[in-house]
C-alpha cells in the first residue's frame, strides 16, 4: 500500500461545514476528537483575543488587513465585526466618519440631516427619516479603545485563530491526505 | 533495532517536551507572582478612602466629575492596562492552542494521551521558538548593532 488512502477526494460538505463553524468538517467526517480539538483550539484563540484586546481587535474598518486572517474563523468573524461596528461606533459630526468613541464620548441615535450639526440644539431633528450613530461629547462610550499591547495580542491571537482554521478548512476538504494507511483516524 | 532506536528516541523527546512545558508554566506563573501588581490599594483609591471618611464626604461625592469610561465588561472592553504588565505569560494559553489546533488536524492517532503529550511538546517547542527569537532579537539591539557602531 501506499502512504495515502486511495480513499482521498475533494469533500466539498466538509469544507463548507469547517468553514461555516471550526471542527464542525472533522465532525461530518466522523472524526469527533480532532473536530473538538479544532473548535477549541480556533474558538479559543478567537475569543482569547476578544478577552484579551475587547471587541476593537475584531475591526474590518481600522485593521483592514488583520481582518483579512480574522475572516477565516468563519461567519462568527463577520458578526462580532458587524455588532462592533453598528452597535460601538458612531459617526464623527466634524469628519462624517464611523470611529470609535473617546472617553468621555457616547453614541446618541440621531436623523441623517443632523449628522452634520453639533451643540445641544443638534439632538432637536432627531426621530425624523432614518437614524444614524452620531458621537457626542458626554457619558460614557459603549466600549473602551484597545491600545498599545491589549490591541496587539488581541488582534494577533484572534488573526492567527483563522489562520489555523485555515489549516482545519483545507484538511476537512482532503481528509485522507496526509493520513498513513493503517493509523486509526 | 533502528525503529525501535527511534521510538524511544521519539519517547524520549516527548517526555523532554513535558518536562520542559511544565517547567516554562512554572516559570510563568512565578513571573506573573513577581510582576503582579502590589496588592497595596493604589493612591488614588486610599485618597477616595480618605475623603469618603471625611465629613465633607457629602460635597466631595456630589463635586466628583461623571467617569469617562463604564465598568468593565469581558470580550468588549480589553483587559485593564495593569494585567498586561506581565503579558509575556498571555504567550503560553496561545501557544497551547495553536498546538492544540494543529495537533488536532495532524495527529496520526486522535487518542488523548499521545495528542496532549503532542499538544504539550509543540507547545514547548513554539515557546522556546518565540523565547529564542526574542534572545536573537536582543542580541542584535543591544549587543552586535552597538559593536558595529563602534
Amino acid at each position: 500500500m501506499t502512504d495515502h488512502e486511495s480513499t482521498e477526494r475533494f469533500q466539498p460538505a466538509a469544507m463548507l461545514l469547517a468553514a461555516a463553524l471550526p471542527g464542525a468538517g472533522h465532525v461530518f467526517l466522523g472524526h469527533a476528537r480532532r473536530g473538538f480539538c479544532v473548535a477549541a483550539g480556533v474558538l479559543g484563540l478567537f475569543f482569547g483575543g476578544l478577552f484579551l484586546g475587547g471587541i476593537d481587535s475584531v475591526d474590518a474598518q481600522e485593521d483592514r488587513i488583520w481582518f483579512a486572517g480574522q475572516m477565516l474563523v468563519g461567519p462568527l468573524a463577520f458578526g462580532v465585526n458587524a455588532a462592533h461596528q453598528n452597535f460601538f461606533k458612531g459617526y464623527d459630526p466634524q469628519t462624517g466618519r464611523l470611529r470609535s468613541p473617546n472617553p468621555g464620548e457616547h453614541i446618541v441615535m440621531e436623523a441623517r440631516a443632523n449628522a452634520g450639526r453639533t451643540g445641544p440644539g443638534a439632538a432637536a431633528g432627531a426621530g425624523s427619516g432614518d437614524l444614524l450613530p452620531i458621537v457626542r461629547p458626554g457619558g460614557t462610550p459603549p466600549a473602551r479603545k484597545s491600545l498599545a499591547r491589549a490591541n496587539e495580542l488581541g488582534t494577533l491571537m484572534s488573526a492567527v485563530a483563522g489562520m489555523m482554521n485555515l489549516i482545519a478548512v483545507i484538511d476537512a476538504s482532503f481528509a485522507a491526505r496526509r493520513r498513513r494507511s493503517g493509523a486509526p483516524a | 533495532m533502528t525503529a525501535r532506536c527511534g521510538v524511544a528516541l521519539r519517547r524520549f523527546l516527548r517526555r523532554l517536551a513535558a518536562c520542559l512545558a511544565g517547567v516554562m508554566l512554572a516559570w510563568f506563573v512565578a513571573g506573573a507572582m513577581m510582576f503582579a501588581p502590589s496588592a497595596a490599594p493604589p493612591a488614588r483609591a486610599a485618597h477616595a478612602l480618605a475623603a469618603a471618611q471625611s465629613p465633607a464626604a457629602a460635597g466631595a461625592a456630589a463635586a466628583t466629575p461623571p467617569a469617562l469610561v463604564g465598568p468593565y465588561r469581558p470580550f468588549i472592553d480589553p483587559l485593564p492596562p495593569e494585567a498586561f504588565d506581565v503579558w509575556p505569560i498571555y504567550l503560553l494559553p496561545m501557544s497551547l492552542l495553536i498546538a492544540l489546533a494543529y495537533k488536532g488536524v495532524r495527529a496520526p492517532q486522535t487518542d488523548w494521551r499521545p495528542l496532549l503529550l503532542g499538544v504539550l511538546a509543540m507547545a514547548a517547542q513554539i515557546t522556546l521558538g518565540m523565547a529564542a527569537l526574542a534572545g536573537l532579537s536582543f542580541a542584535i539591539v543591544e549587543v552586535f548593532v552597538p559593536l558595529i557602531r563602534g
